[in-house]
Order: C-alpha cells, then structure tokens, then sequence
C-alpha cells in the first residue's frame, strides 16, 4: 500500500461568514481513506461571502468540491451553478438550503448538484455529505482517467498493427506492379524468384493475423484458464518433436537437462505458448549446425527453465525493445526468417500471470539465453520413493 | 549510366525497385543495413540515394540521410515511408520541428509507383 493523499480544493459560499469559518474548520480538519483508490483526502478551504466574489475567484482557479448556500444577497445557487456547469469544471457541488422545496431540489440536481443539506446541520451530517460527493468526484475521474490510457494504448496499438500489414501489402502490391508492368522483360527462373517471394510475404501476413488472434484472445481474457497437473519435461520433448523436422534440417543438436522429474501446476495452453516460442526462436535465430540447450531448475518452489541457443544473438541495443509487440530485430541475419514479432511479448503477458519474470542475455554473433522464471508453481512431491 | 543505391530493411522493396530501376536504365545497388549504408556510398559513388525513413530504429533514415548529406552535400536523396498519420508517428509534426534537419531533398509514401520515382530522378538527376 503505497497509500497517496489527495488534496481536495474546496471553496465555501455563503454570505454568513460565521458560518463559512465554521465549514472551513470543520473541512479543514477533516480527513478519511478511499481504499478503492489507496488514497486519503483531506482539504484545502477557501470562502467567499457574495455571488460577485464567487465569479470573480472562479475565473482563476478550479475547485474540485463547492460546497454554497443556496441563498445569497444577490445571487442564488442555481445561477452559480449554471454558470459552472457552463465553465465544464469537474467540480462537485453541495447545496446548502434552508428552505429545499422539491422543485430547487430537482432543478439543482438537474444542473449537477450532488446533494442538498438543510441548515441548520451538525458538522457528522456535513462531514458526511461531503465525504460522499468527493468519492464520488474521484472515484469517477478514477474511470475516466483509465478509460483515456485504455484508448491510448488501443491507439498505438492499432496504428503499430496497421504499419504490420501494410509492408507485407506494400510488397505484394509491387510485385504485381512490377510483374504487369515488365513481364515480357523477365525470365522464368526471375519471374518464379518474385513470385516465391510474393508467396512468402502472404504466409508471413497469414501468420501475423493468426498470432494476433491468439493474443488477442489471450488477452481478452477470453479463454478459460484452467490449472492442471503438467509433466514438464514431457511437454518440453513434445514440443522439441513439434519442430524435428527444422531442427534436423539445420543440423542443430539439442540437448535438454532435467535434473528431476518436474510436476507443476499450471494452464497447459499457457506453458505450451512460453515453451514453443522460446524453443522455436532458438532454432530460429540459430546457425547452421549450432546448438541449443534447455535446462530446467528448482529455485524454491519456482521453475526456472533456460533456453540456451549458439545463434546469431543481439546487441545490447537490441535487446530492450525485445518484448514490445511487434517488434523484430531486422539486419543480414534476419532478413530471411520469418516471425511477427509476437512471440517475446505474448511470452511476457503469460509470465506476468505467473508472477514470474523473463530475462535475457545475449552477445552478438555468439549466442542467447532466455530465462524464464515461474512463481511457485511446482508441485510438491511428497518426500520418499 | 547513372547509379543509384537503395537503401531499405525491406527485402522486397529493394528487389523490386532494383529490377525496375535497371530496365529504367540505371547501374543500381542495394544495401539492407543503414549502418553500412555510408561505407557503400563511398565504394559505389551513385548519383542519387533511396533511403527508408524507418529501418532499425524509428528514426534510422532521418540520420542517415543527415549523415550523407553531411559528407555528400550535393547527392540528391529521395526519402521513401510508409509513415503517415495513422500509423502513430505525426509525420507533419516530425516536419515542423525538425524540417531543418531532414536532409533529404523529397519525401515519398509507399507504395512508390515506378514512373513516379522515375520521374522524380529524372528531375534530380540530369543526363
Ligand atoms: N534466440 C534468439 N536469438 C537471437 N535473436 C532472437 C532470439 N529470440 C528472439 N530474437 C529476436 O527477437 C525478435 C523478437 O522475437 P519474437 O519471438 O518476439 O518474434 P519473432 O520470432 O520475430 O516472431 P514470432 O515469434 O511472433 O513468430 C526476433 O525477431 C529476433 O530478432
Ligand atoms: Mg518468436
């Protein structure tokens, strides 16, 4: 609990200054918690006794809580307020009346009074109006507030997406231009290369809307999370014999170390997701005959489990922006491997879930490791054979 | 002949315009690393530069059109992205602030139509 405080700006009108000094004391001791929030409020007060100083301070500076009476020598409370609500200040207003016929109650409430207090009235009853509209104030800008930061990052979001598809549209758009325009220029073998190419660039595309439809369903909360018992070296070799066929074509050798048998507790879907990506990305980035080694530990209770690859590696640089959506390291290296950009990143969110962490550490030209850490999610095994 | 080197991380925009560009009548090269881009110029000495605004990082084609130009000063630059507003970076904004410091002598958008680019070097470069 990092427990912030949060100063609420108060102005009091009223034309009796006894009574402002009054509310002014009792708000300025006056102090309580949100917990929704994590935060306590207390305030900062300020009076004015006419509608004309009410317009004039107004002018400079915004209260978050007015707290007026509903009667002055020479305004009334539904003008200040009209003429707030005509401002668009985010600002909450507590109406003091002597006399609240239901028709001002109405006609107040319309025009964004919050509530209403009858005078005379005990400092619990006005600690406990104000106490309601500020949560209410905060409590709202709360949701607005992360409403705005949802919109934001759908943005970038969507614009990063949009750049994604539009290269691979951009290239099958000029080999169709290029194709139309110089056909009778080309040879077979150059007209097959293009056409491979373009081909090329419709699977990676296929395969970029594919993951982001697994994301997005991940993310989306969408999927039931289910916690089962997982044999993970088992789900570990199955995955190795999902991709053989690659890892034999490039003459990689791997080589996987389980010093114990590993019973966690987990969604398969998840492990899989983390496994398959990082297996996957080791054979991916690697050279012609490297190797790859997977080793799976027992820190405490979490997994640790590490996939060591002799491939082509990163810079630093390149490394910090490995876990954004998206994003790819484009060089000689890789120019020719196909990928979204996704796999780090949705690796990233599944850890998160788990408490755990994902680290690299890498050296250009030399080779990678990816480390993964799992809170707490191996299965106790009773001691004894 | 008048060379022209490519510059871009995108393989299939450099085949393409390479093959276009030669049955256009140009000696062309390719180069898909903007690191090594400044290294290849002084090799090949073209007579214009096609750069990508956004190769490894987001700004890579910004400096290296301002580093060409700062050796180069007459090699005309043709600038190529596929930034436009929608994609997150305010191209207008990057313009107003830094227009000083963009270096390159026209900006395009992909998709580049050929005749377009042609054209364009026509202009830039005179027979
Ligand atoms: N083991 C590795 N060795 C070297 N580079 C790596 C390795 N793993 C990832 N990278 C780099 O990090 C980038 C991001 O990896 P990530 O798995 O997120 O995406 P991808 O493999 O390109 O595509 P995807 O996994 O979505 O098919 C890769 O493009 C690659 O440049
Ligand atoms: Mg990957």
């Amino acid at each position: 609990m990092n427990n912030l405080t949060e100063k609420i700006k108060a102005l009091i009108v009223d034309d009796e200054k006894g009574m402002c000094l009054g509310t002014q004391r009792i708000l300025g001791d006056f102090s309580f918690p949100i917990e929704e929030l994590d935060t306590s409020v207390n305030f900062d007060v300020e009076y004015v006794c006419s509608g004309a100083d009410f317009y004039k301070v107004i002018e400079n500076k915004k209260y978050d809580l007015v707290v007026m009476d509903y009667k002055l020598p020479d305004a009334n409370g539904l003008e200040l307020l009209e003429y707030l609500n005509g401002k668009g200040a985010d600002t909450g207003v507590l109406m003091i009346t002597a006399y609240a016929t239901f028709e001002t109650a109405v006609k107040a409430t319309k025009l964004g009074a919050y509530d209403f207090i009858a005078k005379p009235f005990s400092p619990d009853e006005l600690k406990y109006s104000v106490m309601n509209l500020v949560k209410s104030i905060l409590l709202s800008r709360n949701v607005r507030k992360f409403q705005e930061e949802k919109k934001r990052i759908r943005f970038e979001f969507v614009s990063v997406l949009s750049h994604e598809l539009k290269s691979p549209l951009n290239a099958l758009e000029g080999y169709i231009d290029m194709i139309s325009r110089y056909h009778g220029k080309m040879d077979d073998s150059e007209l097959k290369t293009y056409l491979e190419r373009a081909k090329t660039r419709t699977v990676s595309m296929r395969k970029l809307v594919m993951d982001l439809l697994d994301l997005t369903r991940f993310e989306s909360g969408a999927r039931n999370r289910e916690c089962v018992d997982i044999a993970f070296n088992e789900l570990v070799s199955e995955s190795l014999n999902n991709i053989r066929e690659e890892i034999n074509s490039r003459g990689i050798a791997v080589e996987a170390v389980f010093d114990a048998e590993y019973n966690i507790v987990a969604d398969r879907t998840e492990i899989e997701m983390i496994v398959n990506n990082l297996i996957s990305n080791s054979v991916k980035y690697n050279k012609q005959g490297g190797r790859v080694m997977i080793k799976t530990e027992n820190k405490d209770g979490d997994l640790l489990c590490a996939v060591s690859d002799t491939g082509i590696g990163m810079t630093e640089q390149e490394q910090t922006r490995l876990f954004k959506d998206f994003s790819r390291i484009k060089n000689k290296d890789t120019e020719n491997i196909l990928g979204s950009g996704l796999g780090l990143s949705t690796i990233n969110k599944i850890v998160s879930l788990y408490d755990g962490e994902i680290t690299v550490n890498s050296k250009y030209g030399v080779g990678s490791t990816f480390t993964v850490r799992l809170k707490n999610i191996i299965k106790e095994v009773p001691n004894g054979n | 002949m008048k060379k022209i080197l490519l510059v871009d991380d995108d393989k299939d925009f450099l085949i393409q315009k390479k093959f276009e560009l030669e049955q256009e009548e140009y000696l062309v090269e390719t180069c898909s690393e903007s690191g090594e881009a400044i290294e290849h110029i002084k090799r090949f000495t073209p007579d214009l530069v096609i750069l990508d605004l956004i190769m490894e990082e987001q700004d890579s084609g910004f400096v290296l059109s301002y580093l060409i130009k700062k050796e180069n000063r007459e090699l005309p630059i043709i600038m190529v992205t596929s930034v436009t507003q929608l994609t997150g970076i305010d191209f207008q904004a990057i313009m107003e602030n830094e227009r000083e410091w963009i270096k390159a002598d026209i900006i395009l958008t992909k998709p580049v139509r050929t005749d377009q680019l042609v054209s364009e070097i026509k202009r830039m470069v005179k027979d």
